[in-house]
């Protein structure tokens, strides 16, 4: 018998330590995982944890505003301060998923770069799909554009691409000779989308398929691939950090989009989130982020805090900005589903 | 008594725990009421009107505010918004919009018709009537259809989707093909292996059977990643094919459909030994004896003496594999390329990335109806092949 | 006979190769995971237990390993709780329905995976369980309990009943009866069907991936994230630690049964 009083307190201890609640002063943050979550905690977070004590929890998610849907109408809300991309931002906040944030936490809406500041979202970040090459790999003269990108012929060799639609079509209509300010007015037209799969139809052989960066960033250095559509930041962080040979194609054409952060309805720490946002509304507490990461901020004035020779690979410098063009939130908030669901069976063919 | 009661606690853990929440997920498959219980006004004041009939009548814009505004205070104008999205793109805004301003009140002037056109002129549409006039009642086939790449034609009728859209019969097939190319496999390359055991002395026996079994105790994601590793580009399969010479510069091995039968073949085999294992251990070796005694060629004797025999097993066997390899997910989601994926990758795709329920469940349905209808073929093959082989005993 | 003895050196190397395609790939991560550089290159520039030391050094590692100890603990204690009881009513008891007990019992086995995480994450959603270990536990002893349940009804089948009779008989409860007298016999298969529970949850990540969010994930889920991104040498030493493991509970459950075996045979009439 005695065996058996022991097992039962061992089992109640066990189930004692499941039960645990979170701490109060503990902070659930979604982010995108990987050096940016890194890069957040090292040059945000952990200062706003040594000024406040506030702990805080690091996930990551791939931006599904389903799973935030799901946690708000069962009510069992687990994530605090998330980072959507603005179009979830915009459906979200239309649903009711997120607090609206007032200029008290974001501080004057004037002093933001147009699209980084929402009714419920304030950005994380902004940053590019870039076309990037490894310049080991490639003799001579690089690829100059997106056309140079689906010319097999005149760059042999695979190619990188994002699994995906979104993106993934703007680069193809870009290759098609469409400016990147005119890419949305194309798609939009009868037959523009099947342009966009009938030029990704000639690349397709010559595809090696990435869903996550560093498999992309790996299979670049591996020379698995000679070139590829990415994330800015990740080209330039191993430019940097790796001394590799990478070449990123800015005059190419790219787009650009933000990510945001939100506070969740309903979040068990809505209160104390919130004030998080206001401290990271400071410009300087911002900038922590860009100096480590190189995408831009939603405050303008959080470039000053940026060194200036590192300011040259932010996507929302000067000298870059001109080739860029924003992501329409609009058109993927209508045609994402649809698009996925096309660009899978047509991947699967 | 005592000894029902024993086993009830478990019962009733299995039912709730387990069974309740599939059958629940499965339900979603015709589950409509996510649009039905949002917009009842709406349905009840269309009645017999239809599209072609011209304009949507003043009653049933005004039921269609008071609907969207209820929906919005209920936090499901979200979810409504998409599912009418899913079936007319770009229709997601005009409801979240229009719910939102109905329910902060900017919608209640009457007849509501002006103003609602006017803000939001996408109700004017008859295509999109069309769409919530078919989407009524409780019950839907819309996810049940989608999932074989079916869809209603404006007539009413079924019609195939558009090719660039067909996706699910091709990944169903896709399935089927895969896990029976992978039974088939495991039976042939198993054969030798379990005779082997079965014929040899006791404690190498002992030794071989311990090897096969370990793998099986071994995490399943372990062992695939295993083999990303030993794949991939600078792994040791390609390190070795290269430093021998048999190769020039190293292949693309892994994310294909060659890598995806490696690993699912490696993970799987044991299950197959096992089974051929225990029925062979129950077949006499004089029958095998007497057909060689008697002249005829070893394989003659083998097919027609020893395989009947043994064929029991080798049925059970590939049923399980069969069975477990329908619902394989991980394995070809690390191991193998878009051309690779299974049924399951599927299903976790609408759940995780848009959230459509409703088409998971299907697809679910459909993963579940093969399952079935194969384990009954591999019954009746069974219970087939037992009469006559039991004969002979 | 020459060709009948050719015949057997062919079946044994065959045995042997294909022995060695269902092992080695499990054995030839030990010298990569030992590597000194970033990678997983074969052949390895050279050895070092620095992807060990990462595994130390990071705490997530370390807190998604704690996690999945309590998770797989909590499990199995739950799978025997309600698996050694029903395991007794189902092979001594007589009760129409058997069959239909066996098979609600054997669902968790056969269903596919994926449906069995999403069905509940659907479920747990829908009662406010995510983000709760227990939404987690209580799906793992699903998929757990019928191994329990059918190691110890297979020990049940061999067990001689007269003793629980005679124990009775003498003024035992059926408490006194089951801890004194059932429990010692079949205690082997006990702990065997108990370390299999164990690995069963501790392994799982389909379940796990759906149900688990940052501070609860598991092992498995973090393995099966960390693959996604990239494999690092981190990743081999994670898998060399698990494979250890489990060869050390099954060599514990090889032994358990080999005492069972003897104890048996030294009871028996």
């Amino acid at each position: 018998m005695l065996k058996f009083k022991h097992s039962l307190c061992l089992a109640a201890a066990l189930a004692a330590s499941v039960a645990t609640a979170r701490a109060a002063d503990t902070i659930t943050v979604v982010g995108w995982g990987g050096n940016w979550d890194k890069a957040y905690k090292e040059g945000v977070w952990d200062k706003y944890t040594e000024l406040t004590g506030t702990k805080i929890v690091q996930e990551e998610w791939g931006g599904e505003l389903a799973k935030v849907r799901a946690q708000v109408q069962s009510g069992s809300v687990t994530w605090d301060l998330i980072s959507p991309e603005a179009p979830s931002v915009e459906i979200g906040c239309a649903e009711g998923l997120f607090v609206p944030l007032t200029p008290e936490i974001t501080g004057d809406p004037s002093k933001y770069l147009p699209g980084t500041i929402m009714e419920c979202g304030v950005a994380s970040d902004t940053w590019a799909t870039i076309l990037a090459y490894n310049a080991d790999a490639i003799q001579g003269e690089g690829p100059k554009s997106w056309a140079d990108y689906f010319d097999v012929e005149k760059f042999p060799g695979k190619r990188g691409m994002l699994a995906q639609a979104q993106y993934t079509l703007e680069n193809a209509m870009m290759a098609d000779g469409v400016a990147p300010a005119d890419v949305y007015t194309e798609l939009r037209k009868p037959g523009g989308v099947d342009r966009a799969f009938a030029m990704l139809d000639k690349i397709k052989p010559h595809v090696v398929w990435w869903s996550s960066s560093t498999q992309a960033m790996q299979n670049l250095a591996s020379g698995e691939v000679v070139m590829t559509d990415q994330y800015n930041a990740r080209v330039t962080n191993d430019i940097v950090n790796e001394k590799k040979n990478y070449k990123i194609v800015w005059d190419a054409g790219f787009f650009y989009g933000t990510d945001m952060w939100s506070v969740v309805k309903g979040s068990p720490n809505e209160k104390a989130a919130l004030e998080m946002l206001k401290w990271f509304s400071i410009p300087e507490n911002q900038a922590g982020f860009s100096k480590l990461y190189a995408y831009g901020t939603g405050r303008v004035e959080a470039a000053e805090f940026v060194p200036e020779d590192w300011r040259k690979n932010l996507p929302t410098s000067p000298e870059h900005a001109k080739f860029g063009a924003t992501y329409d939130t609009a058109f993927w908030v209508e045609n994402k589903e649809a698009l996925e669901a096309r660009f899978k069976a047509w991947q699967a063919q | 008594m005592l000894m029902t009661l024993l086993v009830v606690p478990l019962v009733l853990f299995i039912l709730v725990i387990f069974l309740w929440p599939v059958a629940r997920f499965l339900a979603l498959s015709v589950d409509n009421s996510d649009i039905s219980s949002n917009l009842p006004q709406t349905f009840a004041a269309i009645g017999d009107w239809q599209p072609s009939q011209g304009p949507p009548p003043e009653a049933v814009l005004a039921a269609l505010v008071g609907d969207l505004a209820n929906a919005r205070h209920a936090g499901s104008d979200g979810v409504l918004a998409q599912l009418i999205n899913q079936r007319l793109v770009g229709t997601r805004f005009l409801v979240i919009k229009t719910a939102r301003d109905a329910a902060e009140g900017r919608l209640d002037e009457r007849p509501v018709k002006d103003a609602l056109l006017a803000a939001h002129p996408g109700w004017a549409e008859p295509a999109l009537w069309t769409e919530i006039i078919r989407a009524r009642g409780p019950l839907t086939d819309y996810y049940l259809l989608g999932s074989l790449d079916l869809q209603r034609s404006p007539a009413g009728g079924v019609e195939a989707v558009p090719a660039d859209r067909a996706l699910f019969l091709n990944a169903l097939g896709r399935t089927v093909w895969i896990s029976f190319i992978v039974t088939v496999l495991c039976a042939v390359l198993s054969l030798p292996l379990a005779q082997a055991i079965v014929s040899a002395p006791p404690r190498w026996s002992r030794v071989m059977f311990a090897m096969v079994l370990f793998p099986l105790w071994t995490s399943l994601l372990v062992r695939t990643v295993i083999w990303i590793i030993v794949l991939q580009k600078n792994g040791p399969v390609n390190a070795a094919l290269v430093a021998t010479g048999l190769l020039g510069e190293p292949l693309t091995l892994i994310y294909t459909r060659f890598s995806l039968y490696v690993a699912m073949v490696q993970v799987l085999l044991p299950l197959m030994v096992l089974s051929l294992v225990s029925v062979m251990r129950r077949v006499p070796t004089n029958y095998m004896k007497a057909a060689l005694s008697l002249g005829a060629p070893w394989l003659t004797a083998w097919r027609r003496v020893q395989l009947p025999l043994i064929m029991p097993g080798i049925l059970a066997g590939s049923a399980i594999v069969f069975v477990f390899a329908l619902g394989y997910y991980i394995t070809p989601m690390l191991v193998g390329g878009p051309t690779d994926q299974m049924i399951s990758s599927y299903i976790a795709f609408y759940t995780n990335t848009t959230l459509n329920w409703g088409l998971a469940a299907a697809l679910s349905v459909q993963l579940l109806l093969i399952l079935m209808v194969s384990a009954l073929l591999f019954w009746t093959a069974r219970a087939f092949m037992r009469s006559p082989a039991e004969a002979t005993q | 006979m020459k060709a009948a003895t050719m015949r057997s050196v062919a079946m044994y190397a065959y045995s042997g190769i294909l022995l060695a395609f269902i092992l080695v790939p499990l054995l030839i991560i030990v010298p990569m995971s030992l590597t000194s550089g970033n990678s997983l290159a074969f052949p390895t520039p050279g050895y070092s237990l620095r992807w060990y030391q990462e595994l130390i050094d990071d705490p997530r590692w370390f807190s998604s390993f704690v996690n999945s100890v309590v998770v797989a603990s909590v499990s199995t204690l739950l799978s025997c709780l309600l698996g050694i009881p029903a395991a007794i009513g189902l092979a001594w008891g007589r009760f129409p329905g058997k069959r239909v007990v066996y098979a609600i019992v054997a669902a968790p086995l056969v269903a596919p995976i994926v449906i069995v995480g999403v069905a509940a994450f659907s479920f747990f959603a829908s009662i406010g369980l995510t983000g709760s270990r227990w939404a987690l536990i209580l799906a793992h002893t699903a998929l757990a309990v019928p191994i329990v349940l059918t190691t110890v009804t297979a020990s049940l089948a061999g067990f001689d009943r007269t003793l629980v009779r005679a124990a009775a008989s003498l003024g035992a409860g059926s408490a006194t009866t089951f801890f004194r007298v059932i429990l010692p016999m079949i205690a082997p298969s006990v702990i065997s069907g108990a370390i299999m529970a164990f690995i069963i949850s501790f392994d799982e990540v389909v379940v796990a991936s759906f149900l688990t969010t940052g501070e609860q994930r598991t092992l498995p889920r973090m393995i099966f994230s960390g693959v996604r991104e990239s494999i690092s040498p981190a990743i081999a030493s994670v898998a060399v630690l698990l494979v250890l493991l489990s060869a050390i509970l099954l060599a514990l459950i090889g032994w358990l049964q080999g005492r069972g075996a003897r104890m048996r045979s030294r009871t028996a009439p």
